[in-house]
């Protein structure tokens, strides 16, 4: 690019290291792009050092480590809280401090004896606790997967009905939830309303999600928005406080409480100044006797498993694809702190879809090719197990087409922690390396009022972007919708055709809809992505994570949505995989699969619970679906009852003869299904089809390949987690030993990185 | 530059532990060679933060964090004359968060083969490097922890990289087989 260049590189020079880490200064990252760009040896010699980086990253990062212990901490939370404590005793009515501060204020006064104590009190108090004191759990259901009265449409985007797998999932959810002393007192002039009373209006109001938060781990305490003064909320913050049920970040707090404070926002209820150190969670690392102290003030849609269905009453099973990757990093991210997932945060598609399999060779007309396995199912004998397999054509990173980028970074109060604005630094540093002379990026910020950081700038000349991007900083309150439009704005004023025009939203998810509706939101960001503009939703951050509203912003937006929990992620998704994020090859790609009563007798899809379709809604092109990035793949699993089997826990039919169903229909005996594959390249809006028969013979498991096993492996770990009553035999050592034989060559890592995970899940359920 | 102004010193320290606690672990453990000599530096080291202003650290709390964890380390084995580097011995000994050992030495040749590799690193680059992947922090950041200049932190970081690199390649694993077969 720049002829009179002065540095001589070769592939031992240290620059490349620097480079490839994304660590030099923006005119020498400049220079050392082009020369890297020219030079395919330099140009290995840096993704070599890039494996290896992520590599180190990847293992350095599960390092085992021994945590303080809890009177360390507990020394360090009674000194960090130890002003506040006197500043909030006085207006602190009992009990609204939370149920922390009975325990911490002798710890204060009995140093570190008394920190002793309290850390085996807290270790051991929720389980002594008599049931009755637990009443208030009841009010805190919906948090992770509605009731079936607060929430029948409470969410309508996952389902947001009951949620089946509660039965079993409870043992590991009920202990969760602290009891607190007594409720959160509401200020003293208006009442507070009951969490039990407000959660249907929760639900109405906020269709998104059914749950509620309870904040942890983030910047700002519970009450961020009100702190500045109590008289003195202004306009915005009302807003916010109506709007946006998250509100600010939130300190963590035993989850009872939390309802209150969010409820208090969202009534313009002014709540009292920041609850301070009676928020300190305790932060026991011994998987048998940890705190339960739930999961942050994260929302997350209930998900409903469909179970078997007879072909008798459901021969067609359609769905939408779902490329997103973000429950399995959230999914990472709870067990990486030594906490079992709640639930409903355990999306099992894409838990499977996260890793790369070798699929399907994509040739020919189409830029999807599609592939169907059909073996016995690992943790169900007499059952099959199908695997349909959906691949998109990949796009080599010389001839990805030219990109013009907004990234839209949310710098709101919430955001400013080093796991959030700091990863986003570095996630679009990481990104920007990844630039050339033909793309453009703009950067807009929103916080109170939306700016604009950087005017269009040359991918080919990092300095400027790398600088605008430096000075990113936080503060203010979330308005979300004027940043979106300006954004998109942006983006279409210098919208370059044939090539990739995306808006790139990085946050929290604390998202203040502003003036305009949530349902306005989404039909400007659907209406965008009909123009041509697609949106990317990278969520950041712990605590006030907004699963929920991120993975329907993308949606609407035709777009992906990853989460970010670490660098290596952000490499992941923004480096090794970039392609696939930036360039769809094709959308609204809808799956629709008959079963032959000649063969099955009844079947469930395993995952997609929110992605199902009405089967009319297969053929009719104006009915939205997901979309596929260059090199995606889409995995799904079918679990197949054949007909010689019988359903699972029930008796054979000893009538079975006469009212047999698979009598009238032997059409095409020899087939067991039928696939069909509709889609639409990204300019156009009439869909394709891709059909397939499917023959009922299987292959044995020993047989499968190791993409096979590890699919499985992945959904079975899925079902665990969820606690899925159709998990069958399957155990965490069966999970082990069908990753371990699916490993393959695995050449990022990320197989192993999931043995790990599995390791550590059944560590925390108590097995050796 | 400030954070929010309702952030309190104890929601800012918690944040701090969340994000920090167990790269400064690794660090001290990595330097001290002792659990509970390390869980002490750490634990001073959010003690010290205790008595800093949030605003005043805003931006380069990673980098303060080390540097002041690194120097409680290095005054205290100076005193104690136990400078020794991690042991294998210690790695075996600790208890883990991680797998059980019995499931750890199953995965040995796997999982643990970078951290094995690195930890035969000379000193000064196995520091760098903890700093860069576990600590997160930049060249300039680490060189402003160790003292060293940003060259030089480049250069050790470049070499262990190389060393690393040469090691893992020479002990990679075999081909896994790959029967995935097309049926329709």
């Amino acid at each position: 690019m720049n002829p009179e260049e002065p540095m001589n590189l070769n592939p031992d020079s240290p620059e490349l290291t620097a480079f490839a880490l994304g660590e030099l200064p923006a005119e020498e990252m400049r220079q050392v792009a082009a020369l890297v760009a020219a030079d395919p040896a330099l140009a290995a010699e840096v993704d070599a050092i890039r494996a290896c980086a992520t590599q180190l990253q990847d293992e350095m990062t599960m390092e085992p480590v021994e945590a303080l212990l809890p009177e360390q901490r507990a020394t360090i939370e009674a000194a960090a809280s130890g002003e506040d404590v006197q500043d909030l005793a006085t207006e602190a009515s009992p009990g609204t401090g939370g149920w922390w501060r009975w325990l911490l204020e002798p710890a204060w006064g009995l140093g570190l004896t008394g920190a002793a104590a309290l850390a085996i009190t807290f270790l051991i108090w929720p389980r002594t606790l008599p049931p009755a004191t637990q009443t208030p759990v009841s009010s805190d259901g919906p948090r992770y997967g509605p009731l079936p009265e607060a929430g029948l449409d409470a969410s309508r985007h996952r389902g947001g009905r009951q949620n089946s797998a509660d039965g079993i999932s409870a043992p590991a959810m009920a202990p969760s939830v602290p009891p607190p002393p007594a409720p959160l007192a509401a200020p003293a002039s208006k009442p507070s309303p009951r969490p039990t009373t407000v959660a249907p209006v929760d639900s109405s109001r906020e269709k998104v999600s059914s749950g509620t938060r309870k904040p942890r781990g983030a910047v700002a305490s519970s009450d961020p928005v009100a702190a500045p003064g109590l008289a003195g909320v202004s306009p915005a913050q009302a807003d916010r406080a109506l709007t946006a049920p998250l509100g600010g970040a939130a300190a963590p707090q035993p989850a009872p409480q939390v309802m209150e404070p969010t409820l208090m926002r969202r009534y313009g209820l002014v709540p009292r100044p920041g609850p301070g150190p009676d928020e300190v969670r305790p932060r026991g690392e011994l998987p048998g006797l940890r705190l339960p102290d739930a999961f942050g003030g994260e929302r997350y849609s209930g998900v409903e498993e469909a179970g078997f269905r007879p072909v008798t009453e459901a021969r067609l099973s359609t769905f939408s694809i779902d490329v997103d990757t973000a429950s399995y990093a959230n999914v990472r991210r709870f067990l990486r702190e030594g906490r079992m997932p709640p639930a409903d945060a355990v999306r099992v598609e894409e838990m499977i879809n996260y890793f790369r399999y070798v699929s399907p060779e994509v040739k020919g007309p189409h830029p999807i090719a599609t592939r169907v396995e059909v073996s016995e199912c690992p943790w169900a004998p007499g059952h099959r197990l199908a695997r349909v397999s959906m691949k998109a054509r990949e796009v080599n990173r010389r001839e990805r087409p030219p990109a013009n980028l907004v990234f839209l970074v949310d710098v709101s109060g919430s955001m400013d922690t080093e796991n959030k604005l700091g990863l986003v630094q570095q996630s679009l540093r990481l990104l920007t390396g990844q630039l050339t002379a033909r793309d453009h990026v703009s950067i807009v910020t929103y916080a109170g009022e939306s700016a604009v950081a950087l005017m269009p700038a040359n991918g080919g000349e990092p300095g400027p972007i790398l600088d605008a991007i430096l000075r990113l900083r936080a503060g203010g309150s979330t308005h979300g919708s004027a940043g979106i439009r300006t954004a998109y704005a942006l983006a279409r004023t210098n919208r370059v055709t044939e090539g990739v025009n995306r808006v790139i939203l990085c946050t929290d998810g604390d998202f203040n809809v502003g003036e305009t509706s949530r349902e306005q939101l989404l039909a400007l960001i659907a209406e965008e992505a009909k123009s041509g503009v697609f949106l990317t939703v990278l969520g950041f951050g712990m605590g006030n994570y907004n699963d929920s509203t991120m993975e329907l912003l993308a949606d609407r937006g035709n777009g992906t949505y990853a989460y970010i929990d670490s660098f290596r992620e952000a490499r992941k998704v923004l480096s090794e995989e970039l392609e696939s994020s930036l360039v769809t090859v094709a959308k609204d790609v809808k799956f629709q699969i008959e079963f032959n009563p000649a063969q099955v007798q009844s079947w469930r899809l395993i995952g997609y619970e929110n992605r199902a379709l009405a089967n009319r809604d297969f053929n009719d092109d104006t009915k939205d679906a997901g979309d596929i990035g260059a090199g995606h793949a889409v995995t799904a699993l079918y679990e197949i009852v054949p007909v010689v089997g019988g359903e699972p826990g029930v008796d054979p039919l000893r009538y079975a003869k006469q009212e047999s169903p698979v009598q009238p229909a032997r059409v095409r005996p020899e087939e067991m299904l039928f696939v069909k594959v509709r889609y639409k390249l990204p300019e156009t809006t009439e869909s394709r089809l891709l059909e397939m028969a499917v023959p009922g013979e299987i292959q044995p498991w020993d047989r499968v390949g190791a993409d096979f096993r590890f699919t499985a492996a992945v959904a079975g770990f899925g079902m665990l987690l969820r606690g899925s009553p159709h998990r069958g035999t399957v155990d965490f050592d069966t999970v082990l030993t069908l990753a371990e034989r699916g490993l393959g060559t695995d050449p990022e890592g990320y197989r192993a990185e999931f043995i790990d995970l599995v390791r550590r899940a059944r560590q925390l359920r108590g097995r050796p | 530059m400030t954070p929010p102004e309702s952030v309190t010193r104890a929601e800012w320290v918690r944040e701090a532990l969340e994000c920090h606690e167990a790269s400064l672990l690794r660090y001290a453990l990595s330097m001290a060679g002792d659990p509970d000599v390390a869980r002490d530096a750490v634990q001073d080291t959010f003690l010290r933060l205790c008595e800093q202003e949030p605003g005043e650290l805003h931006g380069r709390l990673a980098p303060w964090l080390f540097t002041v964890c690194r120097n409680r380390l290095l005054d205290v084995l100076r005193k104690e004359r136990r400078m020794s580097p991690l042991t294998d011995v210690d790695l075996e000994t600790r208890p883990s968060e991680g797998p059980s050992p019995a499931a750890a030495a199953e995965s040995a040749d796997s999982a643990s083969n970078v951290l094995a590799l690195m930890q035969r690193l000379p000193a000064n680059q196995q520091e760098v490097v903890r700093l860069k992947f576990q600590g997160q922090m930049s060249y300039e950041e680490i060189a402003a922890v160790t003292s060293l200049s940003v060259g030089n932190v480049g250069f050790l970081l470049h070499t262990a990289l190389k060393t690393l690199r040469r090691q893992m390649l020479a002990l990679e694993r075999p081909e896994g087989r790959e029967l995935g077969s097309r049926i329709a």
